[in-house]
């Protein structure tokens, strides 16, 4: 599309990115020296290919200080920043230590006891009700995959894809939903997760629950969420984001709309994916960027993909197994980074 | 292996078997000062100073690879390069230091938004800890050692990381013209 003098070779250009990485290691080998220069000498198009990215990477470390500041806290922020609530973590790992102990020595370890783990799928645009055999129901919706893992300590439940409602049945067992980077302990309660790969959002109907990030241990932030609020794991950012919410709309999709609050433009297409006859691509992954709030009728797809040239810089292509949306190009250059 | 000498008249004296060798692996030995210093001007310059230094070799040194050789001289004068660099930086006024929330002029810190915004965009369509690797290393000129032991990563993934950020963003950089 854009007119450039040169034809990057793909292999090159990260070949070239590759070494100049290995060469930044001050511990690195004579062999793998001369290598390098073997490899530099062997075409001319490595050594252009090379100075490209050691231009880039100089431009970079070259940037004023309000810039650097910019990127470091938006992409490497101290890691401290994400432990919200130290205090809430403490309490998770006291509760589960009590769990532990209260159900006697060395039986954490025999977390196979129970019934054997069921694995529930549901279909594309199709929903699903699962009855649970201590009480607790499950409401899948298109497109979505949980494993339920009963085990004598605890009702697990692997949230792998899509959606799901979940009323749980009270009992001295923790109910506990894994959802990717995050994990739902249950405090009595009607809950919605939504996981799109690993964004996940998770809404409370009724009761309370516990939402915990698995990433690194130690660094656990623990929320508790009462009904009307929403949390969304961005891992992006790693950030969670607290929002109020109708509790009817979170369901929404229960009742076949799909509403979305400030959700990137690639998650939205992955959900709606779920329901769609044709699936949506994004012909530029960098549109997956710009977010999207609104409803979506899952019944009327193709309407809601048509008019979305008007609220975004894109244009849709149709194709017999397919919609792509593209970057309109006349309006390439205003598209907002978010 | 070395095919430096190919090019030297025989029987010709350790100098100019010094130039040839230097002459031949000179792009190789500037890209690496050049990723080592991270700026070309420092690599052309501390490259002078290992030509200098074979020059002034006396005969009695023991050469088993030449070009090992050259690499090696390269990678101690590019030390000493970083040490200055360092004690240059933190004699005056500290520049990492508390300036957090030092507020820069709204207009100079508005364009130099939009001079990086396309880096910005093309680190935004990375994996967290790829972005992160990169931005630590290139941006914040932080070590590999001590970003693995921040991200809890080897050195060699925090390697791979940075490598892979810098290609996605060299690729980005061809479709949409200039960063700067």
């Amino acid at each position: 599309m854009t007119t450039t003098a040169y034809t990057p070779d793909r292999q090159i250009e990260h070949t070239a990115a590759d070494w100049w990485a290995r060469l930044r290691d001050p511990g690195l080998p004579d062999p793998a020296l001369l290598q390098w220069s073997e490899w530099l000498e062997a075409d001319p198009r490595h050594a252009e290919a090379f100075d490209r990215a050691s231009a880039l990477a100089e431009a970079a470390g070259a940037m004023d200080a309000a810039s650097r500041q910019d990127f470091a806290n938006r992409f490497a922020p101290p890691r401290r920043a994400r432990r919200m609530y130290p205090r809430a973590a403490l309490a998770l790992a006291a509760s589960v230590l009590l769990t532990v102990v209260g159900a006697g020595a060395f039986l954490a370890l025999r977390h196979g006891q129970g019934e054997a783990p069921r694995q529930y799928v549901s279909e594309r645009a199709g929903h699903r009700d699962i009855d649970l055999p201590d009480g607790s129901s499950i409401e899948l919706g298109g497109a979505s995959s949980v494993t339920a893992r009963y085990g004598r300590d605890e009702r697990a439940v692997d949230l792998e894809a899509g959606e799901a409602f979940f009323r749980v049945a009270h009992a001295e067992r923790p109910f506990v939903v894994h959802a990717g980077p995050l994990q739902i302990l249950d405090l009595g309660t009607a809950f919605n997760v939504r996981r799109t790969g690993d964004r996940v959002t998770v809404a409370v109907t009724e009761g309370r629950v516990r939402v915990s990030p698995m990433a690194t241990q130690g660094d656990a932030g623990t929320i508790e969420l009462g009904a009307g609020r929403e949390v969304s794991f961005d891992p992006e950012t790693q950030a969670m984001r607290i929002l109020d919410i109708d509790p009817a709309s979170a369901t929404a999709w229960r009742g076949h709309r799909l509403e979305f609050v400030n959700e990137p433009l690639s998650s939205v297409i992955e959900n709606v994916n779920r329901y769609s006859a044709r699936p949506i691509r994004l012909a530029d992954p960098a549109l997956g960027k710009l977010t999207f709030t609104g409803t979506v009728e899952v019944d009327t797809i193709d309407s809601w993909v048509s008019a979305l040239p008007r609220v975004f810089p894109v244009r849709v292509d149709t194709y017999p197994d397919r919609l792509e949306l593209a970057r309109q190009t006349t309006m390439a250059r205003s598209i907002p980074p978010r | 292996m070395d095919s430096s000498e190919a090019g030297t008249p025989p029987g010709g004296t350790r100098a100019t078997q010094v130039v040839a060798l230097f002459r031949e692996h000179n792009a190789a030995l500037v890209g690496f000062l050049r990723a080592r210093l991270n700026s070309l001007a420092d690599a052309q310059e501390v490259a002078q100073e290992v030509y200098l230094k074979l020059l002034s070799l006396d005969g009695a040194t023991v050469i088993d690879s030449p070009r090992a050789f050259l690499f090696r001289a390269a990678s101690n004068l590019a030390v000493d390069r970083l040490r200055m660099r360092n004690v240059r930086a933190s004699a005056p006024a500290d520049p990492d230091g508390d300036n957090w929330h030092a507020t820069p002029i709204p207009e100079q810190h508005a364009s130099a938004h939009e001079q990086w915004r396309d880096l910005r965009q093309a680190l935004d369509e990375l994996p967290p800890k790829t972005s992160r690797a990169f931005v630590m290393h290139v941006i914040e000129g932080r070590d590999f050692a001590t970003i693995a032991r921040e991200m809890n990563l080897s050195e060699r993934m925090v390697r791979y990381h940075v490598g892979n950020a810098l290609a996605h963003c060299r690729e980005r950089r061809d479709r949409a013209e200039n960063f700067r």
